[in-house]
């Protein structure tokens, strides 16, 4: 039974091809944990971590989120105007998972950073997969173990929206570009794309996306009231979520509203003291190289060219086209490098996939 | 002949990617070795506890507003402001960097006193590490090194550098000192 040819049958039928994948995941799944996990501990002392962990904490203690009339600054009657969703997020799976870890609140939410990564690491590879092939979900899985700024975004104590919002970026696109397909996926892809509203400021870079798609890729009337629905009921369902139900002043439209105020006052004196806390940083190369790693240069251009020769194909375009908008944001300000990374992630292991499809040729020949 | 170069090509495609991927994770490793400084962390939880142990909760603390969220949080007190901003906001929030920034480079004390009085603060948390760079928003660069990274000749008479030599009037009074950061409590009235 186990003879050797036999047992070069197996193999020569692709059968452990499976296997190898299931493998080569694991080892890079461990990798990025011991990455983020090795060199660092469960506190939270960084500024804007502290800043959200005191809204999980209020809704974690009171069962209700921080009131309007709540305000950190002297003499000031502050907006609660923060997207509450990460906060809801971190407290229900506490409730949830509690029995099983056992870990304080304050230790929980310091860990909670690996189970998103986690979480990315196994909804990015599912949808890889479904979209481009499992050859390039295993590319997107190494690149995100150990691109520097993915693992920043998820390293224990790092509790900030980001990582949640890269989640949902990615679910919301997946729905979007399936609900071309199935209209039944146009479901998915607005509740994804409200929790998203809810969490992350930065969800107008998808909203972008469907909307230029809408404009330049226009074919029929049901596409048509399908990206009018996922154009405007998120918008509807996060502002009623949030101002009728949580009872805050954040709302999707206010964060339009901020936008245009941000173009208005750009080239203030005050808008470069409190906005760019003259820490402004606009990309270059050294800083592309620091946050995205080597293989963020050296897969980009193939990743780039594979999607120009796909351009047809909605998903190739979407991608493409959200890696560009976010590029621009990029450079003006390298703290946009979170958003850019679901994009990134994506052009680059597909360009992996093509320099690895390149090699197999070129050894096959022999 | 031209079969076997696109073989040895590949081969020295796989083998330079393979090296790349040794030094990413070592370099990714480097770099998370290098976000977190544990024991600067416990120390600023440890003074922040204490101040909210040795305040009353309608005490106003100033410090800078890279420290501000971590006041609110952990020390339950309020500030004069934090690293949070929307565009609409910007009047204010600027103007609260400038005072900031105004009273720990003021050179004379009655230029601290209007800013204390203006938010009536109590208490003053300030880094030993002190950040030098918020100079640039009241023009006051000329006080610090060009580095911005240590004071330049003409700081003595700077509250900061007063602060940071415990050698200040008797208005403000050193309550808690640490490895990394330092605790005044005005004693006036404010």
């Amino acid at each position: 039974m186990f003879n050797k040819e036999n047992i070069l049958t197996y193999i020569k039928k692709d059968n452990l091809r499976p296997l190898i994948f299931i493998l080569a995941l694991t080892v890079i799944f461990m990798l990025g944990i011991d990455l983020r996990a090795r060199y660092t501990h469960s506190q939270m002392s960084i500024n804007t971590v502290s800043f959200f962990y005191k809204r999980a904490l209020y809704l974690y203690r009171e069962g209700s989120y921080l009131p309007k009339s709540h305000s950190d600054l002297t003499g000031y009657i502050g907006r609660e105007d923060y997207p509450p969703f990460l906060a809801y997020f971190a407290v229900g799976s506490y409730n949830l998972t509690n029995w099983i870890h056992g870990l304080s609140f304050y230790q929980y939410i310091a860990y909670l950073p690996l189970l998103l990564y986690c979480l990315i690491f196994l909804s990015g590879i599912y949808i890889i997969t479904k979209l481009f092939s499992p050859q390039v979900a295993l590319i997107f899985a190494c690149l995100y173990a150990l691109m520097p700024v993915a693992v920043r975004m998820t390293v224990i104590g790092y509790y900030t929206p980001e990582a949640l919002g890269v989640m949902l970026t990615l679910l919301s696109l997946y729905f979007l570009i399936e609900s071309e397909r199935r209209f039944y996926f146009t479901y998915w892809a607005i509740i994804c794309s409200t929790l998203l509203i809810l969490t992350w400021q930065l969800f107008i870079v998808f909203f972008v996306i469907v909307l230029v798609r809408l404009a330049i890729h226009f074919r029929s009337p049901s596409q048509l009231k399908r990206h009018l629905l996922i154009l405007s009921a998120p918008f509807l369902l996060a502002h009623l979520i949030s101002i009728y139900i949580i009872k805050i002043d954040y709302s999707p439209l206010y964060i339009l509203k901020e936008i245009y105020l941000g173009f208005i006052y750009s080239k203030t004196e005050d808008y470069a003291i409190a906005l760019y806390r003259a820490k402004l940083r606009p990309l270059n190369f050294r800083l592309y190289l620091d946050n995205f790693g080597y293989f963020g240069v050296i897969f980009l251009p193939f990743g780039i060219l594979e999607c120009l020769k796909n351009i047809k194909e909605g998903k190739y375009y979407i991608f493409l086209f959200g890696f560009l908008l976010t590029l621009l944001l990029l450079s003006i300000y390298i703290k946009y490098r979170m958003i850019a990374l679901p994009f990134l992630l994506v052009v680059c292991s597909i360009g992996g996939s093509y320099i690895y499809r390149a090699i197999a040729a070129n050894l096959n020949k022999r | 002949m031209k079969q076997r170069l696109k073989i040895n090509l590949a081969v020295i495609v796989i083998v330079v990617l393979l090296a790349l991927l040794l030094i990413q994770v070592s370099d990714t490793r480097a770099k998370v070795k290098g976000w977190y400084n544990f024991d600067k962390a416990q120390d600023l939880l440890k003074a922040l506890s204490w101040l909210k142990a040795h305040s009353h909760p309608e005490d106003v603390v100033l410090t800078t507003w890279t420290l501000g969220s971590q006041v609110a949080t952990y020390a339950d007190r309020k500030v004069l402001a934090t690293s949070k901003v929307y565009p609409s906001e910007i009047k204010s929030v600027a103007e609260r960097y400038r005072d900031i920034s105004r009273f720990f480079f003021a050179q004379d004390q009655a230029e601290a006193l209007k800013i204390v009085r203006k938010y009536r603060v109590k208490f003053i948390f300030l880094p030993k590490k002190f950040e030098f760079w918020i100079c640039r928003y009241i023009g006051a660069c000329r006080l610090v090194s060009e580095s911005y990274q240590a004071w330049g000749p003409q700081q003595e008479n700077t509250i900061a550098a007063q602060m940071l030599r415990n050698q200040i009037s008797k208005k403000f009074s050193l309550y808690y000192k640490s490895k990394h950061y330092l605790i005044y409590k005005f004693m006036g009235d404010v």
